[in-house]
């Protein structure tokens, strides 16, 4: 069995914060052999301790510890243990907000911050893949949480292209990396089996980017924990610690049947057409994000033509958005249905009221709601953020 | 490629409109380091007149110091720290280091990582009273997944340890 289980992969994840804080390499040394001794190792002197710049073009920059590199022993053996620190310190924070998209690995596009962050320890990560050719390596692990999880999608998605190896990639409450056709394909080339996503419910860094920023892997499973605190708990809900006891003593397996993750097309199609009440919610948000592609493939399925007269003109992004669904709804029904339930559905979730019927969905109205969702689902996110600030005013 | 244009514009244009913008002026109470006291001895004689010197770093040095008193007796308080990253959902992890100057010698006599901000989870929740033999081997000791390694003894018990080989055969 290659597949590290749930809480070793946790564990290390966690433990990573406190390497990478530790005073002195020998400090971090001692720490380590503590707990793993003859299980996993440093490879190579300060080699192993990689260095990743942070903040965003509008921020400081400084130099910091991001992330080791281990090499397992004894039952370990033949396991590359490759691991990223997430948002340690608010300069981290900033940077995860200040996002732009950039070309990962494989050309697709990814989060800006968390790219150039992976792109700092590149030639560093790149170093430690060429020396391991002196032993005897079976499985590559990349593992993460929070940010470290983003850069250990990206830094899995970088070896497979440039090493030809399959890695496994395990994620704990990581933000969404990148755009669909990055998700997609990452998925395709790492396939789903090898990557182990793990989230609480409630954790609001695994909603942000929103849309249209998909989680990886696109398809299969994902492991969805229950959270430890309510929605306003978002400390408690992305803590590592809540991860490694959400985990602790369960397998994959048995962490994949905890909640029903399955989001194919058929899912999206069941949940577009529930006219049953929806808030806005994370989840609902989650939902809606996969609906929305969903819908706008099929228009673009559907009429080929529409993707070279789109962008054509001096309209904004929303006027766009809206002329490609209005043009959805003149196509054959099987396209026109998808995008007046999706339309029905963001007004259900608005508190709208539904009494319009297909006539009345100009690109005027269309953009009308599609401009209201944002400003909702901005509000949302905010408030979320915002409470958590006020429970600290009042404590 | 339009479809990837349409889907960085969708998410310039939501960015753009500050989803995530949020005021950072607020502020919670963290603890960096909580407060110590106890002996230092050298050779098992109390080590009179030395020169402590405490550093936290959470995102950047915090420096004070004491001196032990006839009986090597030191106290330092604790290293409290408001922020609000005790609200935001980032992880604590804050390192602190003492090292004791001592007849023209330096011990490095504390380097731990403290992973939780609650005071006293150094010593689970008791005061922090330890006695330090300056010529003595570094022992190591994680508490609350805190690592600490130092010169010291004090009333605690260790975080039990993880059978990792029994995880893994079992794949949980």
């Amino acid at each position: 069995m290659n597949e590290l289980p749930p809480e070793i992969a946790a564990k290390v994840a966690q433990d990573v914060y406190t390497l990478t804080k530790s005073d002195t390499l020998e400090d971090a040394l001692l720490t380590l052999n503590n707990k793993y001794k003859g299980i996993l190792e440093f490879p190579f002197s300060e080699k192993n301790l990689l260095k990743g710049k942070t903040g965003g073009p509008f921020y400081i920059k400084s130099r910091t510890a991001f992330g080791f590199v281990l090499i397992g022993k004894g039952f370990l053996e033949g396991h590359v243990l490759i691991l990223f620190r997430g948002t340690q310190y608010l300069a981290d924070w900033v940077t995860n907000l200040n996002a732009m998209v950039s070309s990962s690995a494989v050309g697709q596009p990814v989060h800006d911050g968390f790219n150039q962050a992976f792109k700092s320890m590149e030639s560093q990560v790149n170093d430690f893949m060429g020396r391991l050719t002196k032993y005897n390596i079976h499985t590559i692990n990349c593992i993460g949480h929070s940010l470290g999880g983003a850069i250990a999608t990206i830094c899995g998605e970088w070896i497979q292209k440039n090493y030809k190896r399959v890695p496994k990639i395990y994620t704990f409450g990581s933000p969404r990396v990148g755009l669909y056709s990055f998700s997609s394909m990452c998925t395709n080339n790492v396939g789903s089996q090898n990557i182990y996503r793990a989230h609480h419910t409630m954790d609001v860094v695994t909603c942000i980017p929103i849309w249209p920023f998909y989680h990886v892997p696109l398809i299969g499973t994902d492991y969805r924990l229950e959270s430890p605190g309510s929605m306003y708990s978002v400390m408690t809900n992305h803590d590592m610690f809540e991860y490694v006891k959400s985990v602790s003593g369960k397998s994959w397996q048995q962490l994949s049947g905890m909640y029903d993750s399955n989001t194919n097309d058929a899912s999206i199609e069941n949940w577009l057409n529930d006219e049953a009440s929806t808030g806005l919610n994370l989840l609902s948000i989650e939902w809606l994000s996969k609906a929305l592609i969903y819908v706008i493939r099929k228009v673009f399925d559907g009429a080929a033509w529409l993707l070279s007269k789109t962008f054509s003109t001096t309209f904004t992004l929303m006027d766009q958005l809206a002329y490609v669904l209005k043009k959805g709804l003149d196509l054959a029904e099987n396209v026109s249905s998808w995008v007046v339930a999706l339309v029905k559905k963001i007004m259900r979730m608005l508190g709208m009221g539904l009494h319009v019927d297909i006539a009345e969905m100009t690109t005027h109205f269309i953009r009308y709601v599609l401009q209201n969702l944002q400003e909702r689902v901005n509000r949302h996110v905010r408030q979320v953020l915002d409470n958590v600030l006020v429970n600290g005013r009042a404590i | 490629m339009l479809m990837i244009k349409l889907l960085i514009l969708v998410f310039v244009s939501v960015l753009s409109n500050g989803v995530v913008a949020m005021g950072l002026s607020d502020a919670g109470k963290v603890c960096l380091f909580s407060g110590m006291s106890g002996v230092i001895k050298l050779d098992g004689k109390v080590a009179v007149g030395a020169r402590l010197v405490r550093t936290v770093n959470k995102e950047k040095d915090i420096k004070d110091e004491t001196t032990t008193d006839e009986n090597g007796y030191f106290e330092f308080e604790p290293v409290f720290e408001r922020t609000i990253t005790k609200y935001l959902p980032m992880e604590f992890a804050v390192s602190q280091v003492i090292w004791v100057h001592y007849q023209d010698k330096e011990y490095k006599m504390w380097s731990g990582v403290k992973r939780r901000p609650e005071e006293n989870i150094e010593s689970r929740g008791k005061p922090l009273v330890v006695e330090c033999e300056l010529n003595s081997e570094k022992k190591v000791i994680e508490v609350n997944n805190s690592p600490i390694i130092s010169l010291c003894t004090w009333d605690v018990e260790a975080d039990p340890k993880i059978d990792f080989e029994t995880i893994m055969k079992r794949g949980y």
